[in-house]
């Protein structure tokens, strides 16, 4: 190093013209809100793996149902409540999703235990395979009998596959999940929209027009927000007729306040600021003062709280689905694939398992989504 | 404050009014009925069955009787409890709902307290992001689906607590940390940003440069400053374990207000449904009430806001 910089000859150098002028051109074109925001969310790596996830939830309830051999109503009570079975993994035994069924039986001897299996298993004994685990000596439930018993051979159905089983009524609970997978996030985000606009208009002509309509429209939201959205919403369940509208509409009939509220506390701090001021002054119209200058200022925080009030709207219809208020069936929610999940727990636990999986993932996943979000527009936090 | 209090109060009282008007028009739109078998009964009997329930008086005067009803704690009778009162029937099964709900805010607060503390004292470190995934999935993860794991691994598979049911102290527990993990959650991330911010207040830095020992740090100043800011989020949790006891108590078969209430929606016995949701209301109301008024007695800058 030492050496190259003696090596260097003074006449390259020559003093760079600057005049004043060129010291006022901005050199590089100034980063918009958006596109901070966008690098900042490039790193987080949560994030990014969160919105893959996302998008793979999304393709998958859009196109699963499609692709499948089955429909979400299609029941077949000869194939009721047959095991996970997938190809390919059902080789790997430890994972369980061959279809087939595996339980310890205990007897005096041997030969009750397997007569025990064989009542368990639909009397179908060309298709049980017993492994004995201990012979026992004659005193009770000495003999261990692990039986599988291969159901899909028994009924004759070794072509085909249920991915995630079958419900109680032969209905494939793989077609059935990710068709109420679709159909839970089509009613939070209609509703998260619904809320986005009915709650930004309200937010923004209130703050914006301020004195007495500001104040009207504040008392009547404040009369709105006492009312508990669990009490509304199961009341308007009740006189609407069940479906995928009656939740939408039961959501955002409550949903929109807390949208409404913050959106006029941004409006109000806005309309103070010397933009609006001078280009006031300047002659624009409200209406281009309303859309060129206050709603892009707010829309960082539009988009944080429809992000989060996605999964809370997932939440509740779910709930609804729950308590007995949610879509009627055969149709199928994530909800609703809990709620018959339930009923079987003890027997057969995946059909609570995956449902309950798969809308635990989305809630998380909608959180980090937001929780980034919520970073990235923050200006006091910008990198 | 007399003033904000008043205010609040009126508030509080329209609002009442409305969602027991809401109620009353919604119960004489819908279909229910007293008579679970109209056709084998004679016009006499119906008659006897309708001036019972006061059916029989036009609208306005039942809405007075409702509203008067209403305000002496009469919620009306049940279409399908032989002539059992509402409140009767819910005041049966206010126990255990309150029970649950009290235990589950204690251990959710509490808990969630300590785990925002730790890891906002130890922030970044291991503890730190261990406690943070604890909170994103206790937020994210619906509590039914708590609830099923719990039943099924803890109560069936390793038979440690029962499955359901209530009798006694025992059976309180499973349910209570399903509905705890929520608060819990809630509590420890909002805690958590609360006391980082604290920490990083000038007051704290002057403690430091007067040679106070860590710990009176942390406690004196840090955690009785982080703490206030955490009654505005008691609310909203108090909000959520009402919602949580309707699930939780009938996934464990709790005889709770919550369980009754679902029962009650899948036969449409409209007064019991109305009157919980009357008296949800009301706890709801009463609550977010106590909660503003506490929260304005300690911080002056709320009440002063209050008015924009």
């Amino acid at each position: 190093m030492e050496n190259q910089k003696q090596q260097l000859d003074k006449n390259l150098f020559r003093p760079a013209d600057r005049t004043q002028e060129q010291g006022d051109v901005i050199a590089r074109k100034s980063s918009t809100l958006l596109q901070d925001a966008v690098r900042s969310l490039r790193k987080n790596v949560f994030f990014m793996i969160s919105l893959f996830l996302l998008i793979v939830i999304v393709l998958m309830s859009i196109f699963a149902p499609v692709v499948s051999d089955y429909t979400y109503k299609e029941q077949d009570l000869n194939r009721s409540l047959m095991g996970p079975r997938i190809p390919v993994l059902e080789d790997i035994s430890f994972l369980g999703l061959s279809g087939k069924e595996t339980k310890t039986f205990y007897g005096n001897n041997v030969q009750t235990a397997e007569m025990k299996a064989n009542t368990q298993f639909d009397n179908q004994s060309d298709f049980i395979t017993f492994d004995v685990v201990s012979e026992g000596d004659g005193s009770p439930n000495s003999a261990e009998v692990k039986a599988t018993y291969d159901k899909y051979a028994a009924k004759g159905l070794e072509d085909e596959y249920f991915y995630f089983g079958t419900d109680r009524l032969g209905r494939d609970v793989w077609t059935r999940v990710w068709d109420g997978t679709r159909v839970s996030l089509l009613i939070a985000v209609a509703a998260a929209l619904i809320d986005l606009v009915i709650g930004v208009a309200y937010g923004g002509i209130a703050a914006y027009y301020g004195g007495r309509v500001d104040n009207f429209m504040m008392r009547f939201l404040e009369v709105i927000i006492g009312i508990p959205n669990l009490v509304v919403v199961i009341l308007m369940i009740l006189i609407l007729d069940p479906g995928i509208w009656a939740i939408i509409i039961a959501l955002t009939i409550t949903g929109w306040t807390s949208m409404a509220r913050i959106v006029r506390g941004e409006v109000l701090k806005l309309k103070g600021h010397e933009f609006v001021l001078a280009s006031r002054t300047l002659g624009a119209p409200n209406r281009k003062i309303i859309a060129r200058h206050l709603i892009p200022n707010v829309m960082g925080l539009i988009i944080v709280n429809t992000m989060f009030s996605i999964p809370s709207a997932i939440f509740f219809e779910a709930f609804l689905s729950f308590i007995g208020l949610g879509l009627p069936s055969p149709a199928a929610s994530l909800g609703t694939l809990i709620n018959d999940g339930f009923k079987t727990l003890l027997t057969t636990p995946s059909l609570l398992v995956f449902p309950a999986v798969l809308i635990s993932i989305i809630m998380i996943v909608f959180n980090i989504l937001g929780d980034g979000l919520r970073d990235a527009f923050d200006p006091k936090i910008r990198k | 404050m007399a003033r904000y209090i008043g205010q609040r109060i009126i508030y509080m009282i329209i609002t009442l009014f409305l969602i027991a008007t809401i109620s009353f028009v919604l119960m004489k739109l819908l279909p229910g009925s007293p008579l679970a078998n109209a056709n084998k009964l004679t016009e006499e009997q119906q008659e006897v069955i309708y001036e019972k329930y006061g059916l029989n008086d036009p609208i306005p005067v039942q809405y007075a009787n409702y509203l008067g009803g209403l305000v002496q704690g009469d919620l009306g009778i049940s279409f399908k409890y032989d002539n059992r009162s509402v409140s009767d029937i819910l005041g049966d099964r206010i126990g255990p709902s309150a029970q649950l709900g009290i235990q589950a805010l204690i251990i959710g607060t509490v808990l969630g307290i300590l785990l925002g503390l730790v890891s906002a004292i130890y922030h970044n470190g291991i503890t730190d992001y261990l406690s943070t995934i604890i909170a994103v999935l206790g937020t994210s993860i619906p509590s039914f689906v708590f609830a099923g794991l719990l039943q099924f691994f803890v109560a069936v598979k390793w038979g440690i607590l029962p499955v359901a049911t209530w009798n006694g102290f025992e059976y309180s527990i499973l349910p209570t940390i399903a509905l705890a993990i929520f608060p819990m959650a809630t509590c420890a991330r909002f805690m958590r940003t609360e006391m980082i911010e604290v920490l990083n207040e000038d007051y704290i830095t002057t403690a430091k440069a007067k040679g106070l020992a860590g710990s009176a740090i942390i406690f004196k100043h840090g955690i009785r400053n982080a703490l206030i800011p955490l009654i505005t989020i008691l609310g909203p949790l108090a909000v959520g374990l009402l919602t949580g006891t309707l699930v939780i108590e009938q996934i464990f078969s709790v005889p709770g207000i919550g369980e009754q209430f679902v029962t009650s929606v899948n036969t449409n016995d409209f007064p019991i449904i109305m009157g919980t949701t009357m008296f949800f209301a009301v706890v709801f109301i009463v609550m977010i009430l106590i909660i503003d008024i506490l929260y304005g007695l300690i911080d002056p800058r709320i009440r002063l806001s209050g008015k924009d």
